[in-house]
């Protein structure tokens, strides 16, 4: 596997254009952080993009007073100074890659990126090396101990935030929009591929209900910033119905999991008694290596933080 | 030629990357993609039929090895017969354009007949494989030595401490990647730009290699963007690159991606290390006794070196009564490892600094405190006869505990660790042994009032050749602009052995003084007679030569420069250094021996997150003797840099193999540290002048590296109640080692 050549590159003049463009096939292109970098390193080969970022439709912040909603196309630089966007948000945008990759990372990619394991930027020659793996034309997954399956993860802090925020998507194709929530998005299984988007993804709509006292993340990387989350996770408090419902949480986790989800409630909602949620979250947490600690200590590291989250409440 | 502009910010600067003699071509290597396998066939048909490939070699076109050091050159320009790790280069491909170059290579076709590859130390340890037919243990260097009554000394002992330590490999990291541009000219000779720390060191290899008179090879070193050790040696693009030339009559660049450095780089040994210390009834080090292991990947490269430092610096900067180390360099099918800044010693001062603050902990007393006690006194000789001149490592301590508060109230959640070292300045004895100078530099004083420096110091961004000038500018009583430097040009200039074992300022410094001394001397001279004023009563001030007695009477520098040029015909002064130094008597001596030491303190202070493992480095305070401070921001910035390459090692990075391959190989991967996430850095110069040093100067590039990661260490340790230690300190191993 070389090098992936790329097909047609066309910049969409329109916001009709991109969608008609994405029903026969283009990958959208945003602000290309994820993208490009699979196709120089031959991930995808030969596919044909339309660059969707100047569109002003999907480049927009609005907000209702019960909803908002963010253009797929803002980028994370944006967002993270927008006075309409959540404190979180904000905070939860500044905290994702680097200064100079968010001027670029929009949050429709954030939350369409590929999912990866440690090797996933590997050049070339290190592959021919060390052998393909599922994603680069083997038959075995690498990062997972030689497993058959994939044991990549999308790494998204921003799918945990929003995942928990209870956010819902509204993507754009040639018969009207659809609305989905964010959480129907992501399969509940290994990440075998890439993700496939059902149209081109125009907003996502945060309601402003529903949530008490904001979102809270926590987040574990190497360093402060470029680095991948090796652990991202959110967690929202639902306001009870009524006085007589017991107070309920949501709990998202994105990184190390294949996809981002949310914890059933039996987990969310438990008191959080520590060595019960460590437990858990066993039965959950990939038991082989896919980023740059121990899965042990990842299981370990993901209770500790969830704690501190929801102790933060 | 690269001049001392001080333009790199601004773009002005040529660094080989932007060389680009007349009908350049472009060179690319395949390389093995295994990790040991006999070479089947190297089959370069594929690469020339790729459209704008002119040629293609592979080994069988060099008949030598190459290597630094002279008893151990094992490694071939281009594999033959043999690979012995992923990324080996293998054949060469020359093209019109880089594309073309990298797309014939991919065209090489390699078949392999693969062996049982030896993944670490333990492995190679088994001797179950071989990788060197020569070398059938897979040791090239075991180095066996005992000073003092070792023994005894642990009989005796009040209390004997031990411990067992590993370090992992890491690489420098510098921003430019390596890369050359060979030129064979009309009037055969090679001229080759490079990315180097030893122009000298690569025009002697060059020659070797391709069997020329080193007379024929002319280097010259454009400017270079960082080298940490990494740019020592002499690489296969080098070769590859000139040899290719000399086939087509053209000039050949060839330039490594990042990717490439990772497979070329020579990074920091991995090491296992085991050590004893046997403690007197005063507390006092009785004797050291070490076991030393060290992974040294596929070729010898600098490795004798390297495994001798690691014993022999074991010796300062504490007093001791004995000394015992065996010190090992293994093969194994990995990238060769190399120097990296502090070369050699960095990995066992970590052990030493560990293993002293564990004894401190056992006896219940203050390290600092402690370390100071056992401090070697200036004028000492070590057991091994390594001969201190100045040290201020007391003051280095003591800046270190009246900066940090070390002796104050700890902070809830917090932990303060301190560690300290020695380092050299130079080699005493020179890699090919001779009685040649070391440094050579010759001035020339311009009639316009300005003056020349040629030297063959190699400027690899860590400001030498701003250093060389200030001290030819101070020795003349000039300002510093008044000095242009000349420099990387084999051809142009005076030898020097290149940017390697901390040795430019003093080696570099001391010929140049010398120098500006001979010039000097001639300027007095010519105005003495004009002015008709004894030399004795006469001072050099910016601009002037003047009566000490009346500044007034004198003449401008230019007007004396001109007399001097109608005595001598032209007013050139040159100077140069040999370390006045014999080997001791026993064999491996000449190993560890230099012209002076500098020392170094370190405190850390860190928090530690004790439910995640996560080490926070909150503070560093960083005290370094360098003997003189030449010039005050150079030294802090070696400061700052050997802080936050400590900080990178100690906690982010490393480099090991995954299955057969190196890993990671690039920089997004490995974690070099990130401007927001370092700690406060406190840089500290203490000055204890050297008899041996050039106004004083020891070394500063390297030795303040080696204390601040056992600093870091020393620090969680003490903060987590838990010996750490293994570097990195990577979250998931620290909470391994720690269960509350
Ligand atoms: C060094 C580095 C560090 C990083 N660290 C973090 C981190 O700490 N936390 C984190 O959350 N993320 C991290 N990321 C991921 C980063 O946030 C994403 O790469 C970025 O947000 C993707 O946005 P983009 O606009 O560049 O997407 P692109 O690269 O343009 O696209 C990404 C994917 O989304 C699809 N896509 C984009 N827009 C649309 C749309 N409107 N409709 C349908 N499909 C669409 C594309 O087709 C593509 O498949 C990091 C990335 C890098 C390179």
């Amino acid at each position: 596997m070389k090098p992936g050549a790329i097909g047609n590159l066309v910049v969409a003049t329109d916001l009709a254009e991109a969608v008609g463009l994405v029903e026969e096939g283009f990958l959208p292109l945003a602000g290309g952080t994820d993208l490009i970098p699979r196709c120089t390193l031959g991930l995808l080969d030969g596919v044909s993009l339309v660059h969707i970022s100047g569109i002003p439709e999907i480049a927009m912040v609005a907000c209702d007073g019960e909803t908002l909603s963010l253009g797929s196309a803002v980028t994370l630089a944006d967002l993270s100074v927008h006075p309409s966007v959540p404190a979180w948000l904000r905070a939860a945008c500044l905290r994702v890659a680097s200064a100079g990759i968010r001027t670029a990372a929009t949050l429709g990619g954030n939350l369409l990126q590929a999912p990866r394991c440690r090797f996933l930027n590997r050049p070339f020659f290190w592959r021919s090396a060390h052998g393909a793996c599922l994603r680069t034309g083997g038959a075995i997954c690498r990062a997972g101990g030689d497993a058959d399956e994939c044991h990549a993860s999308q790494r998204s802090l921003l799918a945990a935030v929003l995942l928990a925020a209870d956010a819902r998507l509204e993507f754009l194709t040639s018969r009207g929009p659809t609305t989905i929530t964010l959480e129907s998005l992501y399969p509940r299984d290994l990440a075998p591929a890439d993700l496939q988007a059902p149209g081109l993804l125009s907003r996502v709509i945060i309601p402003n209900s529903g949530s008490k006292g904001g979102i809270r993340w926590e987040v574990l990387t190497r360093r402060t910033s470029i680095d991948y989350p090796e652990i991202a996770l959110a967690v929202a408090e639902i306001s009870p119905v009524s006085k007589h419902t017991p107070p309920a949480r949501r709990i998202a986790v994105s990184a190390p999991l294949p996809w981002p989800r949310l914890l059933p409630p039996t987990i969310s909602d438990s008191s959080g008694d520590f060595t019960d949620l460590e437990e858990a979250l066993t039965t959950i947490f990939p038991s082989v290596q896919t980023g740059l600690y121990d899965p042990a200590y990842l299981r370990h590291a993901a209770a500790v933080l969830l704690q501190r989250a929801v102790r933060r409440s | 030629m690269a001049r001392s502009t001080g333009t790199a910010a601004f773009g002005f600067d040529q660094y080989v990357a932007d060389i680009q003699p007349p009908g350049l071509l472009y060179a690319a290597l395949a390389r093995s993609t295994k990790a040991y396998a006999q070479l089947e066939k190297v089959d370069l048909a594929g690469a020339l039929s790729t459209p704008g490939v002119l040629a293609a070699v592979d080994g069988a076109v060099f008949h030598r090895k190459v290597g630094m050091i002279p008893t151990s050159r094992d490694e071939p320009p281009l594999a033959l017969d043999v690979v012995r790790y992923v990324g080996e280069p293998v054949a060469a491909v020359v093209a019109v354009t880089p594309e073309a170059a990298r797309h014939g290579a991919d065209r090489v076709r390699i078949l392999y007949r693969s062996l049982p590859f030896i993944p670490d130390i333990q492995a190679s340890a088994t001797g179950a494989t071989t990788i060197h037919a020569s070398m059938p243990d897979n040791i090239l260097r075991d180095v066996r030595l005992s000073f003092g009554p070792v023994d005894e000394c642990f009989s005796s002992a009040q209390r004997i401490v031990s411990g067992s330590y590993s370090y992992a490999g890491s690489t420098h990291a510098a921003m430019e990647t390596h890369g050359a541009v060979a030129w064979w000219r009309p009037e055969q000779r090679l001229w080759i730009w490079s990315s180097t720390q030893s122009p000298f060191h690569l025009q002697h290899n060059l020659a070797c290699a391709l069997d020329l008179d080193p007379a024929a090879v002319r280097v010259l070193k454009p400017k270079v963007g960082g080298g940490f050790g990494g740019k020592c040696e002499t690489f296969s693009h080098e070769i590859v690159t000139a040899q290719l030339s000399k086939m087509l009559n053209r000039p050949v660049r060839l330039i490594l991606t990042r990717e490439e450095v990772f497979y070329t780089h020579r990074g920091r040994h991995h090491a296992l290390m085991d050590l004893r210390l046997a403690l007197g009834s005063n507390h006092e080090i009785l004797a050291i006794d070490a076991d030393i292991s060290l992974d040294g990947g596929a070729y010898a490269g600098l490795g004798v070196v390297t495994t001798h430092y690691a014993g022999q610096l074991l010796a300062i900067p504490y007093k001791l009564k004995a000394l015992r180390f065996r010190s090992r360099r293994y093969f194994t099918n990995a990238p060769p490892a190399g120097p990296k800044r502090g070369h050699g010693s960095v990995q066992i001062r970590f052990a030493m600094e560990r293993l002293i603050d564990k004894a401190a902990v056992s006896l219940g007393i203050d390290p600092l405190v402690w370390r100071r006690e056992l401090a070697l006194a200036p004028g000492a000789s070590t057991v091994n006869e390594l001969k201190i001149g100045s040290t201020g490592f007391g003051a280095c301590l003591d800046r270190v505990a009246g900066a940090s508060g070390w002796f104050d109230s700890s902070v809830e959640g917090e932990a303060l660790g301190v560690a300290g070292s020695a380092y050299i300045s130079g080699a005493a004895f020179p890699i090919f042994p001779n009685r040649l100078p070391h440094s050579q530099a010759m001035l020339r004083a311009d009639r316009s009032g300005l003056f020349t420096l040629y030297t063959g110091v190699a400027e690899i961004g860590q400001g030498t050749e701003h250093a060389m000038a200030q001290l030819a500018a101070e020795t003349l009583g000039q300002e510093r602009h008044r000095v242009t430097v000349l420099a990387g040009d084999t051809d142009a200039c005076p030898v020097d052995l290149g940017s390697y074992s901390s040795r430019v300022t003093l080696m570099a410094g001391k010929s140049v003084i010398a120098a500006a001394q001979e010039v000097r001397k001639q300027l007095l001279r010519a105005a003495s007679a004009r002015l008709k004023i004894p030399v004795e009563e006469l001072d050099i001030i910016p601009g002037r030569i003047v009566s000490k007695a009346d500044e007034g009477r004198g003449l401008s520098l230019k007007k004396a420069i001109a007399l001097a040029e109608e005595q001598a015909g032209l007013v050139l002064g040159t100077g140069h250094y040999r370390p006045d130094m014999k080997p001791a008597h026993y064999k491996g001596s000449a190993l560890g021996p230099s012209p002076a030491y500098s020392f170094s303190a370190a405190v850390a202070r860190v928090s530690v997150d004790k439910e995640l493992g996560l080490i926070r480095v909150l503070d560093l305070w960083l005290a370094h003797d360098c003997g003189t401070a030449i010039d005050r921001k150079s030294v802090l910035a070696q400061l700052y840099g050997c802080a936050i390459m400590g900080y990178g090692e100690a906690l982010l990075e490393s480099t090991g193999l995954v299955g057969s391959v190196t890993d990671p190989v690039a920089l997004i991967d490995y974690g070099v540290p990130l401007v927001g996430d370092l700690p406060r850095i406190h840089p500290l110069i203490v000055e204890a002048p050297d008899p041996e040093g050039p106004r004083g100067a020891k070394e500063v590039g390297e030795g303040p590296l080696l204390p601040v990661i056992p600093a870091i260490a020393n620090a969680a340790s003490r903060a987590l109640g838990v010996d750490l230690d293994s570097i990195p300190l990577f979250p998931d191993m620290v909470l391994e080692m720690y269960s509350p």
